[in-house]
């Protein structure tokens, strides 16, 4: 039974929570752990209104200005506050020069307005298998911040997507590496603007000092499992090919094959699970190629 | 603790104080505040026809909670114009004819200026991305890109650009600005969901739990002990509960069964919308479910369960089909080199026009009534509306205000008769507007279609013979599925000449959607099945599809399958045209195939 029309009416109005700090946002949480954590809306707010009796209390982030920075590390990672919107990754000067592979993720999800809304902390949190932004930090090898009242811990990423148990935590801070080159995000959408990804692929190769192997290799890939997730095979696979010539354009087609057989991926409206099968083969390839050059 | 707090933001440079709840911030603006330019369509995020700048920023307003605009800037298309004088991106989307239905026109303009004071001079790729986030179902985007772009032209003094100028003296053969144009673009357009009337209820459906139940029982006392629920109806309040321009075999609130999700049960009419659906969730229905089918084939089946007592091929003339005959087809098909034999199947589409529908009825002391809907078939349907209401035309007025994009799909009765027993039972203007999900619930869709065509071609590629059997979905109940069905028929030849013709067209009820008109009318699925089974042809033959098209297109003299002499035939230039343009070639495109 759909609703239709506004407004919303007395009744189902809860207190509204628009903590000053960080603390008080902790502090907040620790009293109402199930609340709804609202940080760009974008998401929050549609659930919010799918629900027509959800009367959770909602704690606001916005007013957080301690989690809108991003900087440089001293040890030549980035650090990105939660709030930091998808127009702010795109449009951050420090991002285009260490890790233009952010940059161009965040330029691809929803559309503008949703990007000046979406943050990157709501992007990760959410836990959808296909946020743009998760391939791309889990390529960069991204730890997470949670913090709870006179608490904080760091996570992998990487554990962090794959956690199912949700605790009343913040998401606070994303440490990630740099990489100004070697890298690419590639995703398949039914639409350039306002589409979801089927697929959505993450590259990384840097190449060892010699330039003859590489020194590392990442993978990333999202919407082919429950959790964006790195293909392990895939990567070993091309993990012990050279950096250039015949025998990478063998390895590439193997670790396509291997990232195939690697995602379990589920039909839905936007595309059966063959397709994405198939997309994830062809995005893997093409990623890597373009990560070379 | 307060279940309301209290904010203040700068609306357009005035300081605005109200207290919200949980609502978002469009709520806040179109309701609260009365500020109607930001539009309710997907209500999602998925179109920006909510936008609004927040500081500098556009924001689908639909997505921000109301309290979150505290101490902040919100700049609406009403802020862009000081008094009389247009902004000079209002003027510009007038002047290039930018604002065609005008439901997108202000959050399109908002991103639109987003976009220049950041970027006074933008590309074309730049100006594309600034407005992707805003859907426009109207103009294909060129004319709105062209608007922004002039204006950047302007500015570097390089603008070639030619907008429309008021006519001076005679307007034939120039281009006009639209007469409603202004309101567009200064957003003082006012759409159905716009209005707002002292008094004002607001009413939401209760729609079928099932594709296909009787209904034992209607139980509505929980949900009128909903606090402020005014009034809810059910089928014994509507006086005649039958409705069909053909074939009057939809009920207006559902008796006896319900055929499809989108039937109605009963209506509520309450002080806000999430009342009014809170009462509709309260209402209890005893349901025996029956058996369902979806596909229209399967429908025709011997053993298929009946959706109506008659069975399920639908009785829209004696002979429940429509048929077209002429020449021999078994003897041309006997004849002929190649013959190809092959089904199409088209799915429902959803008009999905940015406007969802909305309907407004307000009654006046001397028992006459008010009804506000942006229908698209106004005269015919008010008389059906007058019909459902037995009130005499004298007593109904119905207005269509204008429509935020209609595709056929804003063509049928949907709940005006609804609000407006609502309004007479409570004295009280009512008014109902759709979600996003109702409209692919309840609205109509395009037909699907299953078409089976057989095509006798000579050795020379003349089209000798051509057999067309299609049973087209109805979903529940006729609606318009005879005339569309018959427009259909006309067209399964496309546009080319055929001497031997046998077409035959059937309607099969199914618990799917309502069928109904959707631009192109029939024609579309035709098309599809046509084209296809030229192409088929063709490779058969080892001839290019274009020549083979070319040779068999209709030409002045020829006269259609019903027997219509032609004397202004296009195809023919059409595929020359298209063929230079693409810059044809068979031998390319004789690889591929």
């Amino acid at each position: 039974m759909a609703a239709s029309g506004v407004p919303a009416s007395p009744s189902t109005m809860s207190a509204y929570h628009a903590p000053a700090s960080l603390d008080a946002a902790l502090e907040l949480l620790a009293l109402k752990p199930d609340a709804l954590v609202v940080a760009g809306g974008t998401e929050a707010v549609r659930r919010l209104r799918g629900g027509m009796q959800d009367t959770r209390p909602i704690i606001a982030l916005s007013g957080l200005e301690e989690l809108r920075g991003i900087e440089g590390t001293s040890a030549g990672r980035i650090r990105i506050g939660a709030l930091v919107t998808c127009t702010d990754i795109a449009s951050s000067p420090l991002i285009a020069e260490r890790a233009p592979i952010l940059a161009q993720a965040a330029r691809s999800v929803g559309g503008p307005q949703i990007r000046n809304c979406a943050t990157v902390g709501g992007n990760i949190a959410v836990r959808c298998p296909r946020s743009d932004l998760l391939p791309p930090l889990l390529a960069l090898d991204a730890i997470v911040t949670l913090e709870s009242r006179g608490k904080a811990r760091q996570l992998s990423l990487a554990a962090y997507v794959a956690e199912t148990a949700l605790s009343p935590e913040l998401l606070t801070f994303i440490e990630c590496d740099a990489a100004p080159r070697g890298t690419c995000f590639l995703r398949m959408s039914p639409r350039k603007s306002l589409g979801p990804a089927i697929v959505n692929v993450a590259v990384l190769l840097l190449p060892a000092a010699n330039g003859m192997r590489w020194e590392r290799v990442r993978i990333a890939l999202g919407g082919v499992a429950g959790a964006a997730m790195r293909p392990q095979r895939a990567e070993a696979i091309l993990s012990v090919a050279p950096c250039a010539g015949e025998e990478l354009v063998t390895a590439t087609a193997a670790a396509a094959a291997a990232a195939q057989e690697e995602s379990t991926p589920q039909s839905d409206v936007w595309a059966s699970e063959w397709y994405r099968r198939h997309i994830t083969g062809v995005l893997v390839r093409r990623a890597i190629a373009a990560a070379c050059t | 603790m307060s279940n309301s707090i209290s904010i203040s933001f700068s609306l357009n440079n005035e300081s605005r104080s109200l207290r919200v709840g949980r609502e978002t911030l469009l709520e806040a603006l179109r309701t609260t505040l009365g500020v109607t330019s930001p539009k309710r369509a997907c209500d999602g995020g998925e179109c920006g026809a909510c936008t609004v700048l927040l500081d500098e920023r556009p924001v689908n307003a639909c997505l921000v909670l109301a309290a979150a605009a505290a101490g902040r800037r919100v700049t609406t298309v009403e802020g862009l114009s000081s008094g009389p004088t247009l902004h000079a991106l209002q003027q510009s989307f007038h002047e290039h004819g930018a604002a065609q239905c005008g439901f997108c026109t202000p959050g399109m303009l908002l991103s639109a200026k987003a976009l220049l004071d950041a970027n006074p001079e933008p590309s074309i790729a730049e100006i594309r991305e600034a407005i992707s986030g805003n859907l426009c179902r109207c103009t294909g985007y060129a004319k709105i890109v062209n608007a922004i772009a002039a204006l950047g032209a302007t500015r570097s003094g390089t603008n070639d650009s030619s907008p429309l100028v008021a006519p001076v003296g005679g307007s034939v053969g120039r281009r006009l600005p639209r007469l409603d144009g202004l309101g567009h673009v200064t957003g003082t357009t006012r759409y159905t969901d716009d209005l707002a009337l002292p008094g004002m209820l607001y009413a939401a459906p209760l729609y079928s739990a099932h594709d296909h139940a009787r209904i034992h029982r209607v139980d509505i006392s929980r949900g009128l002990r909903v606090p402020g629920v005014a009034a809810i109806i059910t089928a014994a309040d509507v006086p005649e509960n039958r409705q069909g321009l053909t074939v009057k075999d939809q009920p207006v609130i559902a008796d006896d069964r319900v055929r499809h999700r989108g039937d109605v049960v009963a209506f509520v009419a309450a002080v806000d919308a999430n009342t009014a659906a809170k009462a509709a969730s309260k209402i209890h229905v005893e349901y025996e479910i029956l058996p369902a089918v979806f596909d229209p084939l399967a429908a025709l089946d011997p053993g298929a369960p009946h959706i109506h007592e008659g069975g399920n091929l639908v009785p829209f003339n004696k002979l429940k089909s429509i048929r077209i005959r002429r020449g021999d087809v078994e003897a041309a098909l006997s004849a002929s080199a190649v013959v190809i034999d092959e089904t199409y199947r088209t799915p429902p589409i959803e008009h999905a026009a940015l406007e969802p529908h909305a309907m407004l009825a307000a009654p006046s002391a001397n028992g006459a009534l008010t009804i506000w809907t942006p229908n698209q078939v106004l005269f015919t349907r008010s008389a059906e509306i007058a019909a459902i209401l037995r009130l005499p035309m004298s007593k109904l007025r119905v207005i269509a205000p204008p429509i935020g994009g209609g595709f056929g799909g804003k063509n049928d009765v949907t709940h005006e008769p609804h609000v407006a027993l609502l309004a007479l039972r409570t004295g009280r203007p009512v008014k109902c507007t759709w979600s996003r999900a109702e409209e692919f619930l309840a609205s109509s869709v395009r037909h699907p279609y299953v078409m089976r065509h057989t095509i006798g071609v000579a050795r020379d590629g003349t089209i000798l013979a051509k057999l067309v059997d299609t049973i087209g979905d109805a979903g529940p109940f006729t609606n318009q599925s005879p005339a569309v069905l018959a427009v259909h028929c006309i067209f399964s030849c496309g546009p080319y000449r055929v001497d031997n013709v046998s077409i035959e067209g059937r309607l099969a009820y199914t618990n799917n959607q309502i069928a109904g008109a959707y631009r192109g009318y029939g024609v579309v699925q035709a098309a599809f099945a046509v084209e296809s089974q030229m192409d088929a042809a063709a490779q058969a033959l080892g001839i290019d599809p274009l020549q083979f098209r070319r040779q068999n297109a209709l030409r002045n003299g020829d006269t259609t399958p019903t027997g219509q002499p032609l004397d202004a035939v296009g195809i023919g230039e059409c595929l020359d045209r298209v063929s230079d343009a693409v810059g044809w070639s068979a031998e390319e495109i004789g690889g591929a195939r």
